[in-house]
């Protein structure tokens, strides 16, 4: 073995070592990441659920109040995250941001659904609104990788 | 076959990648989105000073992001890879291969 092989072999170690530091980083923030990601997602949920059942014609009083409540849901679901989190997978946040994509677009068609006033039956709303819970709470509770 | 395919390996080498320690901090991160300072630091299992300079030196070479903030009243350091990191890691590492491949 040369001084290049031997030097190659050496810092190959060094990369294997850092490389799985780097998954045991992700996998520690595991639970801590599943718990933002779900709680954001039934949060989004919540408020399409404001929308579809109480916006603008039931209750219009209630578009401040819950707006307002919305905002400070995110904001400290937001911060307590932040407070605690320590470091977070890259495959994890990729999934975090398909998984948000995809919860924003169904709260979005959801919105058009019913501002189109088309009288959607509540078998049909409800299960739309769990649906869009669902990306954020799936992508973010699948986990960081197992691959070393 | 062009005049550069006939070099060997080892001229693909990163100079600044030349150190184990570097080495350990770009594959770690190059796992995770981002990470806190003193996280990173025990699980390398190195020094703060250690990884002051090395993420500094690399900082500088624009091959990782340092990111300074507060949490609170609590000062936070947050490192990630940047996507020159990740390139010239990704490089410095083939070579890595193709040297033992050939040997």
């Amino acid at each position: 073995m040369n001084e290049n092989t031997s030097s190659a072999a050496e810092q190959l170690r060094a990369v294997d070592a850092g490389s799985s530091a780097g998954i045991d980083i992700g996998r520690a923030s595991k639970v801590h990441d599943a718990l933002y990601g779900t709680a954001v997602g039934v949060l989004i949920a919540g408020m399409l659920a404001v929308v579809v059942f109480v916006y603008p014609t039931r209750a219009p009083w209630l578009v401040g109040p819950s707006t307002v409540l919305y905002g400070v849901g995110i904001g400290v679901v937001g911060g307590i995250y932040r407070l605690r989190r320590k470091g977070t997978s890259r495959i994890t946040a990729q999934r975090y941001r398909v998984g948000f994509l995809l919860t924003m677009s169904l709260y979005a068609i959801g919105v058009v659904l019913s501002v189109l006033g088309l009288a959607l039956p509540l078998w049909f709303w409800i299960p739309y609104i769990v649906a869009t819970a669902l990306p954020m709470a799936i992508a973010s509770n699948l986990g960081a990788p197992r691959d070393r | 076959m062009t005049a550069d395919s006939t070099l060997h390996p080892r001229h693909e080498f990163d100079d600044l990648l030349n150190s184990p320690t570097r080495l350990s901090i770009l594959a770690a991160l190059s796992r995770l989105e981002d990470v806190e300072f003193s996280v990173l630091r025990d699980s390398l299992e190195v020094s703060d000073s250690v990884l002051s300079k090395q993420a500094t030196l690399l900082d500088g070479a624009g091959y990782v992001r340092v990111r300074k903030g507060h949490v609170g009243k609590r000062p936070r350091t947050w490192l990630s890879l940047t996507p020159s990191g990740r390139a010239a890691f990704s490089r410095h590492v083939a070579a890595l291969h193709a040297v033992l491949g050939e040997s």
